[in-house]
């Protein structure tokens, strides 16, 4: 059998045109509509050689983080090697662990699977030949054990690597799994499943098993999905629909490119079941403009479903139809917004509109729509898969379930995980992410809407009551740790610039407000601020929450205010004392050259724009009265012998 | 290509409507590397859209751009990682090396999805096609970058 898809004989009858009500149990089951031992060793047989191969294979990790690590020169090299030695190689997509990039998988009948992380394309070669040999003493980690590997104990399992111990992965299973461009593997793991199942509950019965399974959603605000969905199908309209926001713009999250990235057919059966649920004939999936590949892959993934039967007309039978089309933002943070982002689905200029109407009530072309982000989409095809209860188990009372967060920034060990909602921000950082080479001073949680969370209050558990009480929000999960050598103003004034940036300027209070917030900001990292602008800062922020239209306004205040709140200290350094305690801010840094460390190469003189670097000797000075402070005498330094002061 | 005929295949393509635009925009910043005032006009023409809107809409997203690129470009991921890992200062230095005369464009770009590598500068093609990819850029690092980056666009012209 070359494909779990394909006929396993003539007596199957399966095709978009005529579909099989069945057609997914069956693959895995099957065949259900007759009896042949042969269909169905053969159906067991593929399975088998879909989970752990029939021939040593080379999984390798595919999707832009690891891209960006040279997994495309690792593959190549992957490729090389496995032709020589007969190796089956599979391109997956990223497990989340991202400080692994580049990483593969080998795994031989009889020996346990072994994962090498930081692969260089020149060691490809060795890693295989050894690890064909018996020897994975080299591996970040096996998946269990065989005990035929040679010195197997040294080498840890997945489970005994906290970063792994502590997550559940619930709807990042398949990622760093399977190909992420081939149906037939996440129908061999258990996919479409919950399409199924949601066919036999019926709409109703779906909202109801999501209500029970208590899922609010995963773009930020936390609205209970079932909710939406039961609003939208309430309303009466000839047509309606249900968009993916994969609009994923926070800077330092990226759980949704990953999902979509390594696992794009649970995103499409999600979006599919809420089209089922609420009586939508038409889905579209809003994707980011940076995030090409994520777009590439679910397009793919769109087309691989219509050949099947799983998107188009009459889907396996049932009499719904559905379809999905992919759409490539130009690029706008605000389009993350849903009013915003239908307006760009209908090629309008995106700026935000007075909410109500809701999209429930009146969304793409005046029509019920409703809008998910994509994890929480993914969320829904695991749970119907599952069962509610299967979700519910995890998390708080009022926040169920697990969530994935993406820790970046100054951690050792960078990625994105999946935990239960109410596990504390310390668990995440310092213990899965195993904390940091320097002081942490602050998390960021909740990108530029979110805001800085003191190290002092690190055991505040990850949930959405929480993060609100102490000034930041969940958003999308992105946590950058930041550490003692970062100014906290400068973190805020980072933010405020990006919103700067991003406001699309219907209202005043985010156009014009962010904006005076920027340049107060501006006034104090150069030293130039008064007790008072403090005050407007505090004043001000509050104002624009208030006012605003849309969630960028309302929230572009939150790293300001939150800075000012758990780091007023820092503000006062800078406005009182004239000094930036961390030296990031260079207006207020003073460059000196130290003599016990300078060798006298002179190159700090041939690049300073300023020539205010004077020859004294055998070293050198810099004639502060003429430094513009440009930092350019600092990285020429072979020996880092400028300083700050 | 008269972007005017492109222009009328994309129209084609993916339907003469409104909601095609992102689409139709997409496909001809893609074969220009920028969206030609031409292309511009005749897509005004073939929606019967004012050419106003149409500017509205192109200039609103970041991702278009109205002008010819430079050859080479250096863009600097300015995510919130990048930014702690030091992509400001480093842009600060680039800004400071006068690379525009060397036919060296520098831009910065929303956060690539690739913190773990922070900071990202990437070296992209006039047409938006990412040549390289540098992850951890240290100051040293940068002037690896800005060699390569020279070596590019004396490649392109030649």
């Amino acid at each position: 059998m070359d494909s779990l898809l394909a006929r396993c004989c003539p007596s199957c009858s399966h095709s978009p045109s005529n579909p099989c009500r069945n057609f997914v149990r069956c693959r895995t089951e099957g065949p259900l509509c007759h009896s042949s031992p042969s269909c169905s060793a053969a159906r067991k047989r593929r399975i088998e050689e879909i989970v752990s191969g029939s021939r040593p294979r080379v999984k390798v990790a595919v999707a832009s983080c690891t891209i960006a690590a040279g997994a495309l020169e690792v593959l190549k090299a992957v490729r090389e090697v496995s032709k020589e030695l007969g190796l089956e190689v599979v391109k997956v997509g990223c497990s989340g662990l991202c400080f692994l990039d580049p990483w593969i998988e080998l795994s031989a009948p009889g020996m346990p699977p072994a994962i090498f992380g930081n692969v260089d394309p020149s060691d490809v070669e060795k890693i295989i030949r050894d690890y064909l040999d018996g020897d994975v003493s080299k591996a970040y980690a096996i998946r269990y054990r065989t005990g035929r590997a040679r010195d197997e104990d040294r080498v840890p399992t997945l489970d005994e690597r906290p970063e792994w111990r502590l997550q559940v992965r619930y709807v990042s299973r398949n990622c760093g799994v399977v190909d992420p461009e081939s149906l037939e593997h996440y129908i061999a793991l258990g996919g479409y499943r919950g399409l199924e199942r949601a066919f036999e509950l019926g709409p109703e019965g779906v909202i109801e098993e999501i209500r029970r399974a208590g899922l609010r959603g995963r773009g930020g605000a936390g609205f209970p999905t079932w909710l939406k969905w039961k609003l939208c199908r309430e309303r009466e309209s000839d047509e309606k629909f249900v968009v993916a926001n994969a609009d994923e713009g926070d800077p330092g999250a990226y759980m949704n490119r990953l999902l979509a990235e390594s696992d794009p057919f649970r995103i499409i059966e999600g979006l599919t079941i809420a089209g089922y649920a609420v009586g939508a004939s038409k889905g579209y999936i809003f994707v980011r403009a940076e995030k090409r590949l994520m777009a590439e892959r679910l397009e793919r993934a769109v087309e691989e479903a219509r050949k099947w039967g799983l998107l188009g007309k009459n889907i396996l039978g049932t009499g719904f139809s559905f379809d999905i089309e992919v759409v490539l933002s130009g690029g706008a943070f605000v389009c993350g917004e849903e009013t915003a982002l239908l307006a760009a689905i209908e090629g309008r200029i995106p700026r935000p509109r007075q909410r109500p109407p809701y999209p429930v009530e009146r969304g793409l072309w005046g029509k019920p729509t409703v809008i998910n982000n994509v994890e929480t989409l993914a969320h829904v095809a695991t749970i119907l898969a599952e069962g509610w209860e299967s979700f519910a188990k995890y998390g708080t009372e009022k926040s169920r379930g697990t969530k994935m967060f993406c820790v970046t920034g100054s951690v050792r060990r960078t990625g994105a995980y999946e935990v239960p909602l109410g596990t504390s921000i310390r668990t995440l950082v310092e213990v899965i992410a195993g904390g940091s080479d320097s002081r942490i001073k602050a998390v960021q949680v909740g990108g530029p809407s979110g805001g800085c969370i003191p190290y002092e209050l690190l055991d505040l558990p990850l949930d959405y009551e929480s993060l609100q009480s102490v000034g930041a929000i969940m958003g999308s999960g992105g946590i950058v740790v930041i550490d003692e050598s970062r100014c906290m103003v400068d973190v805020a004034r980072f933010f405020t610039s990006f919103v700067v940036a991003e406001s699309c300027g219907k209202c005043v209070p985010c156009r014009v407000g962010t904006r005076i917030l920027q340049q107060i900001l501006d006034r104090v990292v150069s030293g130039e601020a008064t007790p008072e602008d403090l005050e407007v800062l505090e004043e001000l922020g509050e104002a624009i929450k208030a006012c605003s239209l849309c969630g960028l306004g309302m929230t572009a205040p939150n790293p300001v205010l939150s800075t000012l709140k758990h780091f007023r200290r820092e503000y006062e350094a800078h406005v009182y004392e004239r000094r930036c305690p961390s030296k990031t801010c260079v207006r207020l840094v003073r460059f000196e050259i130290d003599r016990s460390r300078c060798i006298g190469c002179g190159s700090c003189q041939r690049v300073c724009p300023a020539s205010a670097v004077e020859r004294r000797g055998s070293t050198y000075f810099i004639d502060s009265s003429k430094c513009i402070r440009c930092g350019a005498c600092e990285v020429s330094c072979p020996v880092g012998a400028v300083v700050r002061v | 290509m008269d972007p005017a005929l492109l222009v009328d295949e994309l129209v084609q393509r993916f339907g003469p409507k409104r909601e095609s635009l992102l689409r139709i925009l997409w496909g001809v910043q893609r074969a220009f590397g920028y969206i030609p005032r031409e292309a511009l006009e005749a897509l005004s023409a073939k929606l019967s859209i004012p050419l106003s809107e149409l500017i509205g809409v192109a200039s609103f997203f970041h991702a278009f751009k109205l002008s010819k690129p430079a050859p080479i470009n250096i863009v600097l991921c300015m995510g919130t990682a990048c930014h702690v890992r030091g992509n400001s200062e480093n842009l600060r230095l680039l800004k400071a090396m006068n690379l525009e005369s060397r036919g060296i464009g520098i831009e910065t770009a929303r956060c690539f999805g690739c913190c773990s590598r922070a900071p990202v500068i990437a070296i992209v093609e006039g047409s938006g096609r990412i040549l390289k990819l540098f992850g951890g850029v240290t100051p040293s690092k940068l002037r690896l970058v800005v060699s390569e980056a020279t070596k590019l666009v004396g490649g392109s012209r030649g």
